[in-house]
């Protein structure tokens, strides 16, 4: 046994043993356990009444498949999905939580309307999360958007199709990837098939709304959601929509699939998307990464930005000490594999050092740093936003490095990056 | 609520408690993941036949409820730098204490789920790996990890050699 054994054992024991048990052990257990109860049975229920229905349909759902390839067939009104008449909202949802998604929604896309389709709390991590639809200046869009700690996190946000007949979207689930399904509330049959043939009922969440693991045993094949409307036609047949796509179409092949963490600031992002419109000279697109200030006011963001129809990506990072003080940084053109981007903050005032922004992929478990080459990385802390950390930097450093690691951290087996730091910070108009 | 239940409950919760909080390092995250423990429990209540097991049935979902993919950091500190205890630590190794605390509040949630199971459960690795759903090697190399990190962790450099070695 070391030392170091010892003091583990004794700091746990001295943190946690002095603790004053709870006053009342059993309240809210018997509450909790009925709101779990209730979800898992009306999925329960639902989805064997579907069953039921899709075995009764099995004929003519499988005569239109063969007459009818193609993914719509004559949709009526009905089933079709019109973002300024979006169909009823179903689901549940607490009011604070709808207006964290408005309030969201119009930072990043202003003048815009968004309805909610679906919302519920999904079990067993308690996520709120919905499905939406919107229109407005930036067109008809919808997608899929969460709640968590840092607020709402637009991780599908993407142009919806004219004559849209579903909402399909694939998001990850507590133990594998999942299907959610919006469509007309008179749908007959939703169905998910992984090979684009052999389809099944989706369990049934409330009227058109369906879900169902995406595929118990790697990546599908060929994901496919079918929707059939109330009067037996196909209406739907496509490839849900996954986190990562920010248009159906043009989308650069290179960005990363990484949510936006952290908090922006809208101002600053105008700011940003103004001044990359300067420099690149026309309109851009950009894919948010991250977002957050110091606590000298500096106030940063960090993404993908690219030239509208270009096919190729430049991340970027925005830092403003004021509204009218903005300093821009292109960065390199990472591939969509990436495992870290950074960016630096020059000369944060009363500090003698810089500080070194790391925005690693959601999946780094450990940020290690090297910050004069000697060989010995320290694990540096986050700011608690999902894994971003800051570094103060010395303003001579030039040979620190830094490690990255995944998993439990092994760096015999779950190194994902070890190298220079410098190399982060070239953009196409230098280094620094 | 069956009165068993209601018994377990009363029983062991306070014990619970200090394992969750110990695995979130705050109590209001604790008395959450404990409550959802217990509301887990308390469904699968008629499954559980051997009632000797229900400690490691609610450190079992403990764990993996607060190791669980989705179950993300919130933005401002959770950490409670000063937890409720009763009589603060006046020892002259409360510093390192602290300190170990605060790197501890650092490591991966697996590592430091690892770490409380070995350390302060004083749970065997076979037992550790099997609340953590993983392999024996696994547990190792993992506690192997939480270690080395806490050894070179920048608010234990400055303890005097040895204390850590």
């Amino acid at each position: 046994m070391t030392p170091l054994d010892d003091h583990l054992r004794t700091t746990l024991h001295h943190r946690a043993d002095g603790l004053t048990p709870s006053s009342d052990p059993l309240g809210g257990i018997e509450a909790r356990a009925r709101g779990m109860r209730r979800r898992k049975v009306a999925a329960t229920v639902a989805g064997a009444a579907l069953a039921a229905a899709a075995v009764g349909f099995a004929v003519p759902s499988l005569v239109g498949e063969r007459s009818a390839p193609s993914t719509r067939v004559a949709a009526s009104a009905e089933a079709q999905l019109d973002p300024a008449h979006p169909w009823a909202f179903r689901g549940d949802i607490n009011g604070k939580y709808r207006e964290s998604f408005q309030a969201a929604w119009q930072v990043k896309h202003p003048g815009s309307t968004m309805t909610l389709l679906f919302a519920q709390t999904y079990e067993p991590s308690r996520q709120v999360e919905a499905v939406f639809v919107a229109s407005g200046p930036d067109g008809a869009r919808s997608g899929f958007v969460t709640l968590s700690s840092h607020g709402a996190e637009f991780v599908i946000d993407r142009r919806l199709e004219p004559k849209a007949t579903a909402v399909a979207v694939r998001v990850m689930g507590d133990e594998t990837a999942r299907i959610l399904v919006v469509a007309a509330p008179s749908s007959r049959l939703l169905e998910y098939a992984d090979d684009g043939r052999t389809f099944q009922a989706l369990t049934v969440l409330a009227p058109g709304v369906g879900t169902g693991p995406e595929s118990y045993g790697g990546d599908p094949p060929a994901p496919t959601v079918r929707v059939t409307a109330a009067d037996g036609t196909i209406v739907h047949q496509a490839p849900p929509a996954r986190a990562g796509d920010v248009e159906p179409d043009a989308q650069p092949a290179n960005l990363v699939d990484w949510p936006t963490r952290g908090v922006v600031d809208a101002d600053v992002l105008l700011a940003a998307r103004s001044a990359l419109e300067t420099s690149l000279g026309g309109p851009v697109e950009v894919k948010l990464l991250f977002g957050g200030g110091t606590g000298s006011g500096v106030r940063y963001v960090m993404g993908q930005a690219w030239l509208r129809g270009s096919a190729t990506a430049g991340s970027f990072a925005y830092t403003a000490r004021a509204v009218d003080d903005g300093q821009l940084f292109l960065g390199p053109k990472t591939e969509s594999t990436a495992v870290v981007l950074a960016f630096l903050i020059n000369s944060l005032p009363g500090t003698p050092t810089d500080l070194l922004v790391v925005v690693p992929a959601p999946r780094t478990s450990q940020v290690l740093y090297d910050d004069n080459a000697t060989g010995t990385f320290r694990p540096v802390s986050t700011d608690g936003a999902d894994g971003v950390v800051l570094i103060d930097r010395s303003r001579t450093a030039s040979a620190d490095r830094l490690q990255l690691l995944t998993g439990n951290g092994d760096p015999a087996t779950d190194v994902t990056y070890e190298g220079p730091v410098a190399p982060l910070l070239c953009g196409s108009k230098g280094c620094g | 609520m069956d009165d068993q239940f209601q018994a377990f409950v009363v029983g062991r919760s306070a014990a619970h408690l200090r394992t969750a909080y110990l695995l979130t390092g705050n109590r209001t995250d604790a008395e959450d993941l404990l409550q959802t423990a217990l509301a887990k429990t308390f469904l699968a209540w008629d499954r559980i036949r051997d009632r000797e097991a229900l400690d490691a049935y609610v450190r079992r979902t403990m764990v993996t409820t607060q190791t669980s993919f989705w179950r993300r950091k919130k933005p401002e500190a959770l950490y409670d730098d000063l937890p409720d205890v009763a009589g603060r630590d006046q020892h002259a190794d409360h510093d390192l204490h602290d300190a170990l605390w605060t790197a501890l509040n650092r490591l991966s949630r697996k590592q430091r789920a690892a770490v409380v199971l070995r350390y302060y459960e004083d749970l065997t690795e076979a037992d550790t790996a099997a609340v953590l759903g993983v392999s024996v090697g696994t547990v190792k190399s993992t506690t192997s990890r939480a270690l080395a990190l806490l050894r070179t962790d920048a608010t234990l450099r400055d303890q005097p050699s040895g204390v850590l070695s």
